[in-house]
């Protein structure tokens, strides 16, 4: 482990990567003493103002810290994308990793079939029709971009199981006496692990990007909680007299994407030998 | 290859079905009672009673399925909940729309996405690569709506070079059309982009290293025939299956981009249904859009088949 930290520190990117990811975390867990205001505080005579000293990234339409309301937009967004990516491996990985080892009908015929019609269904579209009609917050858009990525999470173990079983290694286990589980617990498993977590980073960047979409379109973080999504919402309504408004929320987002990714590719060509 | 078509287009059919049944079944299960909804808070329990006769919701489940599945096949998506207009018409009006802002984003795309990826490519290791490396990350990681906020604040606000939102249709001008759609197009293309770029650069470093290109160098071919001749063409091959996927994800980028340009495509389509709670509508769109996925699956691998003979025997 520290050997991969040590590679990953080597490239510049990723040392980039690396300290947006951890900024991120660290402003989401210490909002409460890191935000120069209150978040949700108004101040009536400073109604969308330009970055000052005060306000070092400006005020909203009723005049709320900017800066404050983005270093707590962190927490629904990162805890949208970890939430999201942990519920989709959870019940993908363990299905990939049944349908691949045990293979059958049940894997060609049902789990393959169903997965194919799951990933029919664009993110957006179908979190839009969960969140209508169970009714919109964060958690609605959290399980529904999780069970969106279920399928993906599905495949991706089934096949690397399908090419794991058949090596030598899960061959001496199994003449070994190891029963089902142990074998798919002690030897499959732990060997899939990295292109999982790699498609975990992958995705929860991509889950932060769908999170703060549906919050956009007012579907996701409701007001007056701060959320990067639904800053920007209203932050189109001033454009034209206030662009700071827009600008920072959608900023934060990029960056937030951006640092994962980063990491997320030093990951991906640090554990993946074949490059 | 007639052969190879027909069984890829029997396995596409069970899909098709299950995207049909799960879509129903969501429906099913949805809280609210659809003759209320249509209705109103107001209603009587004996006009309620009629309007559930009427709608077919006192038959059995599978006799609805089968009569919904029936008048889907035959191009009937039932009406909408709100205003009682056909949904088939209303999704004839948006497709065009939204088929020339997504493909106008795949050229943009494909047209900038190609050259960077080769560059990036034959240029290994230097800032050339970096620079292309982090462009390409980014413009994966950038929110498109974002994108499409800074771009109506640069080139609508600050300069009137384009306009911030609306639509015209390209058989009624389609000059004024292109120009409305390529701020849309631009940020939507941002992200195919990216991964375009991505896949060339990676798929072009394999194929430098194989040996036919070693061999048309020993030759004596100069460079640039070397990477557009031979390399080039090999590396576009696993574009195509991305560029389904990526076709695939702009549908659902559209929902809001559609929004932030008030264009009257699918996106404002469902945006609107889910806000007024137009569930027929709603059911339609979103197998309409899983619908387009299959079909733009099936013709990414058939042309996948007819690049690589290889993928045929399997």
């Amino acid at each position: 482990m520290s050997r991969l930290l040590r590679n990953l520190l080597r490239k510049p990117l990723a040392l980039l990567g690396l300290i947006i990811v951890t900024a991120l975390v660290l402003a989401a867990i210490f909002a409460e003493s890191l935000a120069p205001h209150d978040p949700l505080q108004p101040d009536f005579i400073a109604i969308l103002q330009a970055p000052s000293s005060t306000y070092l990234l400006g005020t909203d339409e009723i005049g709320r810290d900017l800066l404050s309301r983005l270093i707590y937009g962190a927490r629904a967004s990162l805890q949208a994308g970890l939430i999201a990516v942990l519920l989709a491996a959870g019940i993908g990985v363990p299905i990939g990793l049944l349908s691949g080892y045990f293979r059958g009908f049940l894997d060609d015929y049902v789990i393959m079939r169903f997965t194919d019609a799951m990933m029919a269904f664009p993110v957006i579209v179908l979190a839009l029709a969960l969140a209508a009609v169970v009714g919109s917050s964060l958690t609605t858009a959290m399980v529904a971009i999780g069970i969106v990525y279920v399928p993906i999470f599905v495949r991706l173990a089934r096949a690397q199981t399908l090419s794991v079983r058949e090596t030598e290694y899960v061959e001496a286990a199994r003449a070994l006496g190891n029963g089902h589980l142990a074998i798919m617990g002690q030897h499959i498993l732990p060997n899939i692990m990295s292109p999982i977590v790699i498609q975990m980073s992958v995705s929860m960047a991509t889950a932060i990007l769908a999170e703060t979409a549906l919050s956009f379109l007012g579907l996701g973080v409701q007001p007056p909680t701060p959320s990067w999504g639904s800053m920007l919402r209203v932050g189109v309504g001033y454009l034209e007299t206030a662009p700071w408004v827009a600008f920072w929320p959608g900023f934060a987002i990029f960056l937030a994407v951006l640092g994962i990714n980063l990491v997320g590719d030093a990951l991906r060509d640090l554990l993946d030998p074949r490059d | 290859m007639a052969s190879y078509i027909l069984r890829r287009f029997m396995t596409a059919l069970p899909v098709l079905l299950l995207i049909t049944i799960i879509v129903f079944a969501v429906m099913q299960v949805l809280p609210g009672d659809p003759a209320r909804m249509v209705l109103g808070q107001e209603a009587t329990p004996q006009a309620l009673e009629a309007m559930r006769e009427r709608l077919g919701l006192n038959r059995p489940l599978h006799e609805q399925y089968l009569s919904w599945l029936f008048g889907v096949l035959q191009g009937d998506l039932g009406r909408s909940m709100v205003d009682n207009a056909p949904v088939a018409r209303a999704i004839a009006l948006a497709l065009p729309v939204t088929l020339q802002i997504t493909l106008m984003a795949l050229a943009i795309a494909l047209a900038i996405g190609i050259p960077l990826g080769v560059i990036a490519a034959t240029r290994r290791g230097g800032l050339a690569d970096a620079a292309a490396t982090f462009t390409g990350l980014s413009s994966i990681s950038i929110p498109g709506f974002w994108v499409a906020i800074l771009l109506i604040y640069a080139f609508a606000l600050k300069v009137s070079w384009f306009p911030s939102s609306g639509f015209v249709r390209w058989h009624e001008d389609w000059l004024a059309s292109l120009h409305h759609s390529f701020l849309p197009a631009l940020a939507l293309s941002l992200r195919p982009l990216g991964i375009f770029m991505r896949l060339v650069r990676s798929s072009m470093l394999e194929v430098l290293k194989s040996d036919y290109v070693r061999t048309a160098r020993a030759k004596g071919l100069g460079e640039r025939a070397v990477i557009l001749g031979h390399g080039l063409r090999t590396s576009l091959i696993p574009l195509v299956t991305v560029l389904g996927v990526e076709f695939a994800a702009l549908l659902g980028n559209v929902v809001v981009i559609d929004t932030i340009f008030g264009i009257p495509g699918f996106g404002r389509l469902i945006y609107g249904s889910v806000l007024r709670l137009d569930l027929t509508m709603m059911q339609s769109l979103v197998l309409v859009f899983a619908v387009s996925v299959i079909i733009i699956n099936l013709i990414t691998d058939i042309s996948y088949s007819l690049l690589d003979p290889r993928v045929r025997e399997n």
